[in-house]
């Protein structure tokens, strides 16, 4: 995929639509996901990841490929874009507000209602960390991102993505350890 | 709870399959679409790489742009020793002697009329006032008369005798004159 990425990102960015789509159609999903575990609404969710990828087209042109994935660069683009949904649309819904449902139709999950219910809390929690534990955690565990691209993608070091992700598995640990004790 | 498979779990969310493909329709379709930011995205490398351009120049300049500066526009380089000599040799230099100016000529007085004098060698110079000249030999006094020499040629003329001044050999009966006598001679 690597030497075909490339040869897409280079095509893309000389207008080449089809090489574009086919892009999408490999970054969209996990786009979509990390937007999602970090805003409130599935609608929010696809708003976001339509104004991203409408953002990646944009500034195809101006990309170089410096040998890092092309899935860091449209992270960044998305962890901006959700910063400005947070910064621009407080008044909107709360976290705490949202609707389990919409989470379940999100996922497209059927599966038996006890464990829908314990990746809710897991999501939940996830929403009470900060911003940057949340990007940690949704790349490094849900995408299984390798440690590098985590680095590239948030500009930290590898060892200080480590740091982070050591913290941020404690910290989401306490918060569902908290949440159950506070349902009993 | 096993926290990292739940979070394995969030993997299975999938964005809206009629969704999904209206956006990339959507995006393919934008893409197809020439595009309008051509020249923006043109503007900006060019400025991009005209600024780094500029900045790469100016640390140039400042390393090593006195040097080039000196050694282009200073009038030293074109300054030649033959046209530097040529220039010295066409400056009029000229002394005039007769406008020296003598510190002290009392001193000098003084000491002619003093008791220890060699009268034998004793030359009083008359003349101008001007002319009145401390101990000097004949040459020295024939230089100091002429009017307006030149340098080059002050040292190629022999000696002479001045036509404007005339020299006394004074004779003293007992080889001892008074200093009323003396001051007398001087007043002439």
């Amino acid at each position: 995929m690597q030497e075909n990425e490339e040869n897409l990102i280079r095509r893309a960015a000389t207008g080449d639509s089809e090489a574009f789509g086919v892009l999408y159609d490999a970054y969209h999903p996990q786009i979509y996901r990390f937007i999602f575990l970090k805003v409130s609404s599935k609608e929010d969710a696809e708003d976001l990841a339509h104004q991203v990828f409408m953002n990646a087209l944009e500034h195809m042109p101006g990309y170089r490929h410096k040998g890092f994935p092309f899935s860091s660069w449209l992270y960044r683009i998305a962890r901006n874009a959700v910063i400005d949904h947070y910064r621009t649309k407080k008044d909107r819904v709360s976290l705490e507000d949202a609707d389990p449902e919409d989470f379940a139709r999100g996922e497209s999950i059927q599966a038996d209602a006890h464990r829908a219910l314990e990746i809710e809390k897991v999501r939940r929690a996830i929403k009470k960390l900060s911003p940057l534990h949340q990007d940690v955690i949704i790349m490094r565990f849900v995408e299984e991102l390798a440690i590098r691209e985590v680095a590239v993608a948030l500009k930290k070091s590898e060892g200080a993505i480590k740091l982070l992700q050591h913290r941020a598995i404690t910290e989401l640990q306490r918060i569902i350890s908290e949440n159950e004790e506070s349902t009993k | 709870m096993n926290i990292e498979k739940h979070l394995r779990q969030l993997h299975k969310i999938q964005p809206d399959p009629a969704y999904a493909r209206q956006l990339r329709a959507r995006l393919v379709l934008a893409a197809s679409q020439p595009r309008r930011m051509t020249f923006q995205v043109f503007l900006a490398s060019v400025t991009r790489s005209g600024f780094a351009a500029a900045a790469i120049g100016l640390l140039l300049f400042l390393a090593i742009g006195g040097s080039i500066w000196n050694l282009v526009f200073s009038p030293i380089t074109n300054w030649d020793a033959k046209t530097l000599l040529a220039e010295a040799q066409a400056i009029n230099i000229q002394i005039r002697l007769a406008d020296l100016q003598f510190n002290d000529p009392g001193y000098e007085r003084e000491r002619l009329v003093s008791p220890a004098t060699d009268f034998k060698s004793l030359e009083i110079i008359t003349g101008s006032e001007e002319n009145i000249l401390p101990v000097s030999t004949p040459a020295e006094t024939a230089t100091a008369s002429s009017t307006e020499p030149s340098i080059d040629s002050a040292s190629s003329e022999p000696a002479a005798t001045p036509a404007n001044s005339t020299s006394t050999q004074i004779e003293p009966d007992d080889g001892i004159i008074d200093v009323e006598e003396a001051l007398d001679i001087l007043s002439h």
